[in-house]
């Protein structure tokens, strides 16, 4: 078989699409959250003492938006602008579910390039959604975004 | 154990399947007579023999389903036996059991009646109140939010409008603020403003004629009707909602048969409800639920129309529209052509309009009036204890006022925003402070006021030092986005950025710190060194110096004191426990401090 000169150009156009693809998207990272666990971890306050914390804090605003605390980082789910899927949990294929250590030091891995995170939407860096679990084994997936704060 | 808990199950769905089948549907009401359709399943029912037994007991008062299930057979008995004297005296009963239950005597059983359905129907709306008081206070609150918004938007567009009056277009003083997501200097006519404007009187209207009424109904629950909520657990039912509402059981009482009327008194009284009622289609009805409630008090709050109500129109029209047509008819003799008539009702519609617009006008403009320049750039959404504090704040320090003026000077780097949070989970933060979002640091105060850190239970004194560190981070991160130069957030800098932009700065302080503890650790160290005093002469003048100076800077230390600090470590031991206990001490003796 001969190979010209434009089943070249169109074998490479090809590759570079799938690279593109393949590359070009990073892949979501989901971050497990219990709301019902009563685990605690424990945190300086300014008081001089370790106070004891819940690791998974959730608080609704009225506006819909929603702040997520796993282990003190907080991730912001804004209503009009980010996604939220119900699904069933045999639907989900997610390869990890970071716990909250491997948040925070997942938080403290991009800081180090970012100090004060990326601008979001990235494409340098992957979405973020936290899975928090419903009855009859259905999840719930929110889009979010880390923010700063200082007590 | 599972089959036990079917087995019981089973029985327990006999039992009531039995009981359903014996009951008498809507359409089978009637008078004394032993002919009727519902009673052909009378054998079904668990009766006593009727030849042999002489006659029925009476009923009896037990306050359980069990005691309402026998009594319901023993009306099906003396319905069966056509008892009409035992009939009577169960009416009799009643009356007895009602002066029982409500330690007071009538002289008969209708107006025990009346009165017991009233007490039934008091215990009902002071369970359910607070449901509806609690959904207003939130919807005043959210339409005052919105409210405050529209109005900061309202004077932001006149300053822009007094700006391009002065031909000042391209270098607007307001830069760094948003309209409705159109920053402000993007309006570069004033034909673009006007529009704009109206538009947000619109939106300020609707709120407002809906805040006035939502206003209304909270006014009412909290004042017309409080006196029943706050003090009145006595037996006075004079109430013109209990009147109603026992007016409502009357109604439902009527539509009963007598014999069914029986049923009904006796689970009234025996306070058998559904779910657990057996006697479906007789069921006592609780008529003083929150949907009621709610109902009741927006049909007859107080208040009169807002004038942004779109009915205030047709309001004025009624009002004055006559006045007006007979001026019309005296001034052509007292006769009017069909194309007169309709002149002079589009001359009355206009006119209204006008008075109409020019009352709004009037009274945005008085509202607008009372807002400076300096409050469109200091978002303050606090209330109660929180906005009391905050303004004591604001008008006891010098240094405190000053400090908050750096976010509102003529051209200033961020804004300020302050609100709290009644949701806030944590039982440990009394507050945060988000860094700059388009320009707008954002202090978060917890006021979920279940927490031990919600400003609701913490000492005024201990609010008011939580506000001043906040604003000293808030003013941290002010210098920080002079510095960074980078659109009003922070975000989107790389490490190596944010070192050389902080190097390179006019902060060398912030850039030591920084350097030294990283971005997540390096502003409680610099506070701790270099603004506990600024913290504690704020304090002093907030409190007039009713404690010694030592005491101030003791205080100050709440919110500082980490195990790898500089400063706290180079305290003596003696030193630390003194301010721990200092702090400590202070907060457990004003716990649920009140703010005036």
């Amino acid at each position: 078989m001969r190979i010209n000169n434009k089943t070249i150009k169109i074998t490479i156009g090809v590759f570079i699409f799938l690279f593109q693809l393949s590359y070009g998207q990073k892949k979501s990272i989901y971050f497990k959250f219990e709301s019902e666990s009563k685990e605690v971890y424990l945190i300086e306050n300014g008081s001089g003492e370790n106070v004891k914390e819940l690791i998974y804090l959730k608080n609704k605003k009225e506006n819909g938006n929603i702040i997520f605390y796993i282990k003190g980082q907080r991730f912001v789910y804004e209503k009009a602008k980010m996604i939220k899927k119900i699904c069933n949990s045999s639907e989900l294929s997610i390869e990890e579910l970071l716990s909250p250590n491997e948040v925070v030091r997942y938080v403290a891995k991009v800081q180090k390039k970012y100090p004060m995170w990326y601008k979001y939407p990235s494409k340098e860096y992957p979405k973020i959604f936290i899975v928090e679990s419903l009855i009859n084994c259905r999840v719930v997936l929110f889009e979010v975004n880390w923010q700063y704060y200082i007590q | 154990m599972k089959n036990i808990y079917s087995i019981i199950v089973v029985i327990l769905f006999s039992f009531l399947s039995l009981t359903a089948n014996a009951q008498i549907s809507d359409d089978e009401l009637g008078e004394f007579t032993n002919k009727e359709d519902y009673l052909r399943d009378f054998e079904k029912l668990r009766m006593r023999d009727l030849e042999c037994c002489g006659e029925t007991p009476n009923l009896t008062f037990f306050y359980t389903p069990f005691s309402t299930q026998t009594n319901h057979d023993l009306i099906m008995e003396a319905r069966i036996r056509a008892h009409h004297a035992w009939f009577n005296r169960q009416y009799e009963g009643f009356k007895k059991e009602i002066e029982k239950q409500l330690k007071k005597t009538y002289p008969n059983f209708e107006q025990a009646q009346n009165e017991f359905y009233k007490h039934v129907e008091k215990k009902n709306v002071l369970a359910n109140h607070g449901v509806v008081e609690k959904k207003y206070k939130k919807k005043v609150k959210a339409r005052k939010v919105l409210k405050d918004e529209s109005l900061r938007n309202l004077k932001l567009l006149e300053l822009r409008r007094k700006e391009l009056i002065i031909g000042n277009i391209n270098n607007t003083n307001y830069g760094s603020f948003n309209y409705n997501g159109t920053p402000i200097g993007d309006i570069k006519n004033v034909s673009q403003l006007n529009t704009l404007k109206e538009q947000e009187i619109s939106t300020f209207g609707t709120n407002e004629w809906k805040l006035q009424d939502d206003d209304d109904v909270y006014r009412y629950l909290r004042s017309d009707l409080s006196q029943m909520w706050n003090y009145d657990n006595t037996n006075n039912y004079d109430y013109a909602i209990l009147r109603k509402l026992s007016e409502l059981q009357m109604h439902h009482f009527n539509r009963f048969g007598s014999w069914q009327q029986l049923d009904l008194m006796q689970m009234y009284l025996n306070d058998v409800r559904m779910p657990l009622v057996m006697v479906q289609q007789i069921h006592a009805g609780d008529f003083g639920t929150a949907q009621f409630i709610e109902n009741y008090v927006v049909r007859l709050r107080s208040g009169g129309e807002s004038i942004f109500d779109p009915k205030y129109f047709d309001y004025l029209f009624d009002m004055h529209s006559e006045e007006y047509y007979e001026e019309a008819y005296a001034a052509n003799g007292g006769g009017l052509t069909e194309e007169e008539l309709e002149e002079v009702t589009g001359n009355i519609i206009r006119e209204i309009e006008e008075i109409v617009t020019d009352e709004r006008e009037d009274y945005i403009n008085d509202l607008l009036g009372d807002i400076s320049e300096e409050d469109i750039k200091i978002i303050n959404n606090l209330t109660g204890k929180a906005k009391c504090v905050y303004d004591k704040l604001t008008n006891s320090s010098t240094g405190f006022s000053d400090a908050i003026k750096k976010f509102d000077g003529e051209f200033p780097v961020s804004h300020l925003k302050f609100s709290s949070d009644s949701n806030m989970p944590s039982n440990t933060k009394k507050a945060h402070t988000i860094p700059p979002t388009n320009f707008v640091i954002e202090i978060v105060l917890n006021g979920n006021s279940s927490k031990d850190a919600s400003y609701q239970k913490r000492p005024n004194l201990m609010v008011a030092k939580t506000i001043i560190h906040e604003v000293i981070h808030a003013e941290m991160w002010r210098k920080i986005l002079s510095i960074i130069n980078n659109g009003g957030n922070v975000n989107g800098l790389t490490a190596e950025e944010w070192t050389s932009k902080l190097s390179n700065g006019d902060y060398p302080g912030i850039f030591d710190y920084y350097t030294r503890f990283g971005v997540n650790g390096f502003q409680h160290p610099q506070m701790a060194a270099h603004y506990r005093d600024v913290i504690a002469d704020a304090l002093e003048d907030f409190d007039n110096n009713n404690n010694s100076r030592q005491f101030y800077e003791d205080i100050a230390w709440e919110g500082l004191i980490y195990r790898n600090d500089p400063t706290w470590n180079s305290l003596s031991s003696d030193e630390k426990e003194r301010i721990d206990n200092v702090i400590e001490t202070y907060i457990n003796q004003n716990i649920n401090e009140s703010c005036e």
